[in-house]
């Protein structure tokens, strides 16, 4: 999946939708549809946290979750993502898309890929620490190791629309040449009137290849010596995310999520890697500015 | 000169102005209207007036068909309760040519929505 063959699906996709550019319907005023040229940020305010599946790696305090974007026509920022539609129609859009890759957000944990938190958040979620007894050569420290780039990944994301369920497809190149690899998703998500609110089920499954997972998890030649060696294999990681949303007000709505990544071997025989899964949940409330 | 019409939910704009190419002018109204929702149709009844200083052969099409023709004539009118969904062109043209059009336009009260294509909640 390199540059070549990522040109080739623009090309097939640009070919055969652009003639059928016609805005996404979205008529009724239903989640999941924004007004275009209009800003819109939510913030949801909390409890909650991302795991770390890194030896010392810090777990992500989750206590102020912002959720914003920005649509015309043609171009959108979405929560980190900066995209322009090629080809949209009532069940299916084709879009150009960049964003940071999120993996170096295990290593800093203020990456600017976990952007916006508190600062005092540490004291309210003190980070998982291992103790020193359960620490051997095998298991690789994450401030023993060298820092971690920051990747500009750069893509093709396609999705498709039913009554009741969304779909999308993500191609990804890291474009400014960090880990020099590509990277996948595949995800379906489902959605239930439930209790009054929207619950939702999401599975995904995302594959990085070998650069990738050799760039952030390999542990080298360049590393400290002592250090167990690794070089990273293609990954594939499954994901299930559960979610519930109610409506309180116009502004006011109750939030709460939980997702499930699994990590496979490729990950778990990294010596820098301690759990098969990265594990994220949030309760809190959240109120809608724009 | 503009004119206002209210025909249930859809706001219908009637220009009284007549559009000319040379010797040959007409008038086309509603010219637009402004409805509810983005997918409410514009219904109204839609008319055409022409005139030209010399005889014509002329027919008119209404998106891509044809409504009417005059043969020989200096003058006609026409009208139809239409319905049309978003941008539609009126055209008059005779054998050879387009000699006038107008494209008719349906806006919508209320903001056009898109369709996310990011997860929401999807910063971390």
């Amino acid at each position: 999946m390199g540059h070549v063959s990522m040109k080739s699906v623009v090309w097939l996709f640009l070919t055969c939708f652009l003639v059928s550019n016609a805005a996404l319907a979205c008529t009724r005023d239903e989640d999941g549809c924004v007004e275009s040229e209009q800003f819109q940020l939510s913030v949801a305010l909390g409890a909650g946290q991302r795991s770390n599946p890194l030896y010392d790696g810090e777990s992500f305090p989750m206590l102020l979750l912002p959720d914003f974007s920005y649509y015309t026509d043609s171009w959108f920022i979405d929560n980190g993502t900066v995209g322009y539609s090629l080809a949209q129609n009532d069940q299916f859009a084709v879009s150009l898309v960049m964003r940071l890759n999120s993996e170096k957000g295990y290593f800093q944990r203020w990456f600017a890929g976990n952007v916006i938190t508190m600062n005092t958040s540490g004291s309210f979620l003190p980070p998982e620490v291992e103790t020193g007894a359960e620490k051997s050569m095998s298991a690789v420290s994450v401030g023993h190791v060298k820092k971690r780039p920051t990747a500009v990944d750069a893509g093709l994301q396609l999705n498709w629309f039913g009554e009741q369920w969304q779909s999308r497809l993500n191609l990804w190149q890291d474009v400014n040449s960090k880990y020099e690899g590509q990277n996948a998703s595949l995800s379906w998500s489902r959605f239930w009137p439930l209790a009054g609110g929207q619950f939702d089920l999401s599975t995904s499954l995302y594959w990085k290849s070998a650069k990738l997972i050799d760039t952030y998890y390999g542990v080298g030649e360049d590393e400290l010596y002592y250090l167990e060696r690794y070089q990273g294999r293609a990954s594939w990681q499954p994901e299930l995310r559960l979610g519930w949303q109610k409506a309180l007000t116009s502004r006011w709505s109750v939030l709460t999520f939980y997702r499930y990544l699994h990590l496979d071997d490729a990950m778990t025989d990294s010596p820098l890697v301690q759990d098969d899964s990265v594990q994220t949940w949030f309760i809190g409330m959240s109120y809608r500015f724009y | 000169m503009l004119g206002l019409l209210f025909a249930g939910n859809i706001l219908l704009v009637t220009a009284q102005t007549p559009e000319c190419r040379a010797e040959l002018c007409w008038s086309v109204s509603p010219a637009f209207c402004v409805s509810a929702t983005p997918d409410q149709q514009c219904e109204a009844q839609l008319n055409v007036s022409w005139s030209s200083n010399k005889a014509e052969n002329v027919c008119l099409y209404f998106a891509q068909e044809k409504m009417q023709c005059w043969q020989q004539a200096q003058q006609g009118q026409w009208q139809q309760l239409l319905s049309w969904p978003g941008k539609t062109e009126v055209r008059l043209q005779n054998d050879t040519q387009v000699l006038l059009q107008k494209e008719l336009i349906v806006l919508s009260r209320q903001p056009e929505k898109r369709r996310r294509l990011v997860a929401p909640w999807s910063v971390f």
